[in-house]
């Protein structure tokens, strides 16, 4: 028997088989000559690769020396990134780029292959081995170059706990999803793809295990307890006798919720609605079990991560029909709330996305979609051909200014002329609206809201923006407050506006779900609260607990907090405030 | 200027292998002054994880440890004393 501790990076219990999906395969590299004077950008993208694999290395660490009991897999990859920052290494593989011109993938492949042979003539077994952690950090340098995907689909009969290294978009969106008890991983983020996509599923997980897929063997069983984010394989038969245990409180306790009123009901009857954030492909399936009443943001753009390229107005036509067709079963007043694609900054599609200086200032999202408006005109059309077939509403992201909201609606009534010329039936009346992220269009919502029917506030890029600061980057990640005066000052101006507007406005961010904070938000008046469906039965339970006058109360202090008080003083306040209301608090989080 | 060589002896059980290498170069890489290690006529970058494994060093392998700079003694001095304490690996002591 073996536990291992890592990061709870979605909720929930599963026990199962494990299928090892390995990283090991060599990930084909050609060689090729840059041209005279891109020598720069190449160099440029061999610096960017070297850094983003530096900052992964370092969550790992930071992750493994915190969490495992001897602290000794932190230290191999300690090793590997003075292996990736090693002066001889660098300057070989700089010098090939800047020099030679050649490119920076073939250069990476180069430099290592030259200590890699003189590893494989050593005489001692023990050295020799040691071309596997050359072998890593080749493999990791060649991955952030190439955005390399595994060729082999994974092709699982029956269900099981899925053990990998790290798992890429399109080898996520891939997966069979029916057969996917639990994920375990090395990698180190609860922000990456996997772990969005296993909270969008209710599919427990656990990442920044370090060498859990060297530790077990396919087909062990393994008891994944995402609440605590560790890993048992080969349990004794207490511990497994113990885990069931604890599933079947957990039942218990989403059993007592199953009270027949619908998820998001307060104390006193009234309700915060609880929509679902889902991403195509996602088992519809358990957003009814869960209690979502709706879809209030579907991720459009994973129909073009998962193939890497445009999917053909068909593809994308199936796939909205199949969410709008769904979401009648969820309530009376149901929708599925399609977020139109939604590509630049941290999600890249090859042959779309291209090389920015500042990606999260860049070409993103609507406006992509202005500057390629063939793409944009396919998904409206596909939209609106699903639109015939259920409750299907339309936003724009990233929107900062009525130009935008204008030029979408030009190519909106476009296209709605030729479906009519066409014969095709569609929701004339299909709402559409701006989701509030950019601080411009929160400042301006007022002038936006004209050209909407309604908003969904993504809090995450609405901070990140307000902050000016990364949460995946440790350094600034503490300035990174969803609570901050100034966040709270944006947040109480667009609920406002779309209040007196009688504009319904939801919050699709990740703090939605975040008992202290979507609490707060729908305090302030958002109609919807939309979240991943592992989340929805802890809000449930908070909810249940609280009224309406209470919420309001909780309103009040957060708003009279706005006289010099930090984020975190705030913050801080808000919890103490939920723990004098729900003095269990603590307990319904584990 | 000063240019200096001493001769360590590896004392942990694994040798020069990523942890140590790592260790050794980090260390040396504290120092402004050069560092070149040789072992069995082959000389290489005493800075550099990579170069150190290829030296392909094991325990009780002799390192001839050369440092030349302002400050090659307090360089050579604090390598010495990683290399006696056995790099501080608990296994390896």
């Amino acid at each position: 028997m073996l536990t291992l501790a890592g990061l709870a990076t979605a909720r929930g219990l599963a026990s199962g088989p494990v299928y090892l999906y390995r990283g090991d395969e060599e990930i084909p590299v050609s060689e090729y000559v840059i041209p005279v004077g891109r020598e720069g950008d190449e160099f440029m993208r061999l610096k960017k690769a070297r850094a983003d694999v530096g900052r992964d290395l370092e969550t790992l660490i930071g992750v493994l020396s915190e969490r495992s009991q001897d602290g000794q897999d932190a230290k191999v990859f300690e090793g590997h990134l003075m292996i990736l920052e090693d002066p001889i290494l660098k300057k070989e593989v700089d010098k090939l780029v800047v020099e030679n011109r050649i490119n920076a993938e073939a250069a990476v492949k180069k430099g290592i292959d030259k200590f890699r042979k003189q590893f494989q003539r050593m005489n001692d077994e023990y050295f020799r081995e040691r071309v596997r952690d050359l072998d890593d950090v080749e493999r990791r340098l060649l991955r952030a170059l190439t955005g390399f995907t595994r060729s082999n689909h994974l092709e699982l009969s029956s269900p099981c706990i899925i053990v990998a290294d790290d798992l890429t978009p399109s080898e996520t969106v891939q997966l069979p999803r029916d057969k996917v008890l639990g994920f375990a991983t090395n990698g180190g983020s609860t922000t990456s793809h996997v772990a969005l996509l296993a909270r969008a599923m209710g599919i427990p997980c656990v990442t920044g295990l370090g060498f859990v897929t060297q530790k077990v063997k396919p087909g062990a069983l393994v008891l994944l307890d995402g609440n605590a984010g560790t890993i048992t394989v080969n349990p004794d038969e207490r511990t497994i006798a113990d885990f069931a245990e604890l599933v079947r409180k957990q039942h218990e306790s989403e059993a007592a919720l199953n009270d027949g009123k619908p998820a998001g009901t307060l104390k006193d009857g009234g309700e915060v609605k609880i929509f679902a954030n889902v991403h195509p492909g996602v088992p519809f399936g358990a957003l009814k079990d869960m209690g979502a009443r709706g879809i209030g943001l579907y991720r459009s753009e994973y129909l073009w991560l998962n193939g890497e390229k445009e999917p053909d107005e068909e593809t994308q036509f199936e796939a909205y029909k199949a969410a709008a067709e769904y979401v009648r079963n969820l309530s009376p007043d149901a929708h599925v709330t399609i977020r139109a694609l939604d590509i630049g900054g941290d999600k890249t599609v090859r042959g779309i996305t291209v090389k920015e200086n500042n990606p999260f200032l860049g070409n993103r999202s609507i406006r992509y979609l202005l500057s390629d408006k063939d793409v944009f005109r396919r998904q409206l059309r596909a939209i609106l051909r699903a639109s015939a077939f259920g409750k299907i509403e339309i936003m724009y992201p990233m929107v900062s200014c009525v130009e935008e909201m204008q030029e979408a609606a030009v190519v909106m009534e476009e296209v709605k002329r030729e479906l009519d010329a066409e014969g095709i039936r569609y929701d004339r009346n299909v709402p559409v609206g701006a989701m509030i992220e950019v601080p411009a269009a929160a400042i301006n919502a007022r002038a936006i809201a004209k050209y909407c029917k309604f908003f969904s506030i993504g809090t995450n890029d609405l901070i990140q923006y307000t902050m000016a600061a990364d949460r995946s980057n440790d350094e600034v990640a503490h300035l990174y407050q969803p609570t901050h005066p100034a966040v709270l000052t944006l947040m109480r101006h667009i609920i406002r506006v779309a209040n007196e507007l009688k504009l319904p406005v939801s919050v699709c961010g990740e703090s939605a779900s975040d008992p202290i904070v979507g609490v707060l938000w729908a305090s302030m008046g958002t109609d919807v609260l939309s979240m991943s469906a592992t989340y929805i039965p802890l809000m449930s339970k908070i909810l249940r607990r609280l009224t309406r006058r209470d919420l309001d109360e909780y309103k009040e202090l957060a708003m009279s907090m706005q006289n010099g008080e930090t984020g975190s003083e705030i913050l801080e306040a808000c919890r103490k405030w939920m723990e004098s209301k729900i003095p269990d608090l603590e307990a319904l989080l584990i | 200027m000063a240019k200096i060589t001493r001769e360590l002896t590896l004392l942990n059980k694994y040798g020069m292998h990523v942890r140590p290498a790592g260790l050794f170069a980090k260390t040396a890489s504290k120092y402004d002054c050069d560092v070149e290690v040789e072992k069995d006529g082959n000389v290489v970058a005493g800075k550099s994880i990579m170069a150190l494994m290829t030296l392909e060093a094991s325990c009780g392998s002799v390192l001839k440890v050369t440092a030349d700079g302002d400050d090659a003694e307090e360089c050579l001095d604090d390598i010495a004393a990683l290399i006696g304490r056995k790099f501080d690996i608990p296994d390896e002591q």
